[in-house]
């Protein structure tokens, strides 16, 4: 169903544009100043006090890989940054769509095994990042 | 009164969900065309969708690196458990309580991001007055 007649901004679709903007700005100096580079930005405090490696670790990284077309790099820094992106752009797309009553394609079902499969991926890819032995250290940042 | 699309409560008043937008009052004008013509088989049976908060919840969990986000995934899987199983009220609850633990997990990220790189600001201050002092 067509929603036609004009309705006023809600605070949703408010909400939204902010977290466009703020997204734009972090993809702005995300692009021209590089992780690696020591000093840029503060170094994790989970990494620093801990000294693991947590599920998001290499983000940025991989992110600015990302923007710079390098695909495999960035796979390389974070495999589930990579891997949950085109979900997370198509969730906030089709919410955007939603909140400006524009027509947006129905919320699929995900089946509960698949989410708890996710669980389990996050879990283990967690856990084997931060074993110091040969296959494994391919999973770290 | 329950939004057909999202499962959220709605207000009696309102014409459009406030978590999704769906109009609310679809189900009425679906009622009323099913009367006149042919019933739609399946249609009026669908289970209402209930947010699961899956997304912010791996959102959560890749930046603000907190076992915390972990929770909320739990959550989200429970939805859709319930969800599955027919348990509509219990989906409703686990939807709450995935989406709590996303915001308290997103909470506790921003607070511990502000105040790890104000003591890295701090750290550093003290550095460069130190070094002034030894000149």
């Amino acid at each position: 169903m067509i929603v036609t007649a004009p309705y006023p901004l809600r605070q949703r679709s408010v909400s939204h544009i902010g977290v466009a903007a703020l997204g734009g700005c972090g993809i702005a100096v995300l692009y021209v100043f590089d992780p690696r580079v020591p000093g840029n930005y503060p170094v994790c405090p989970f990494l620093s006090l801990t000294g693991c490696y947590c599920p998001g670790c290499g983000t940025l990284r991989a992110l600015y890989q990302l923007l710079h077309g390098n695909i495999v790099l960035a796979f390389g820094h974070n495999p589930l940054t990579v891997l949950a992106l085109p979900f997370i752009v198509y969730s906030f797309a089709t919410s955007s769509l939603r909140a400006f009553h524009l027509p947006a394609p129905r919320q699929a079902f995900v089946h509960p095994r698949w989410v708890w499969a996710l669980l389990v991926g996050v879990v283990l890819f967690w856990a084997l990042r931060n074993v110091p032995v040969a296959p494994f250290t391919v999973l770290a940042p | 009164m329950y939004c057909t699309n999202c499962g959220v409560k709605a207000g009696e008043s309102n014409k459009f969900c406030t978590n999704c937008g769906a109009p609310i009052s679809e189900r009425v004008e679906q009622t009323g065309g099913e009367e006149r013509g042919p019933p739609v088989g399946g249609e009026s049976t669908a289970p209402p969708h209930v947010p699961n908060y899956l997304v912010q919840a791996i959102l959560v969990t890749i930046f603000c690196c907190l076992p915390l986000g972990i929770v909320s995934i739990v959550y989200a899987a429970q939805v859709n458990g319930h969800v599955a199983a027919g348990n509509i009220d219990g989906a409703r609850r686990s939807s709450n309580l995935a989406k709590k633990w996303a915001w308290i997990t997103f909470s506790v990220g921003i607070v511990a991001t502000i105040v790890w790189v104000a003591a890295i600001g701090i750290a550093s201050v003290l550095e460069i007055i130190d070094e002034l002092g030894t000149l």
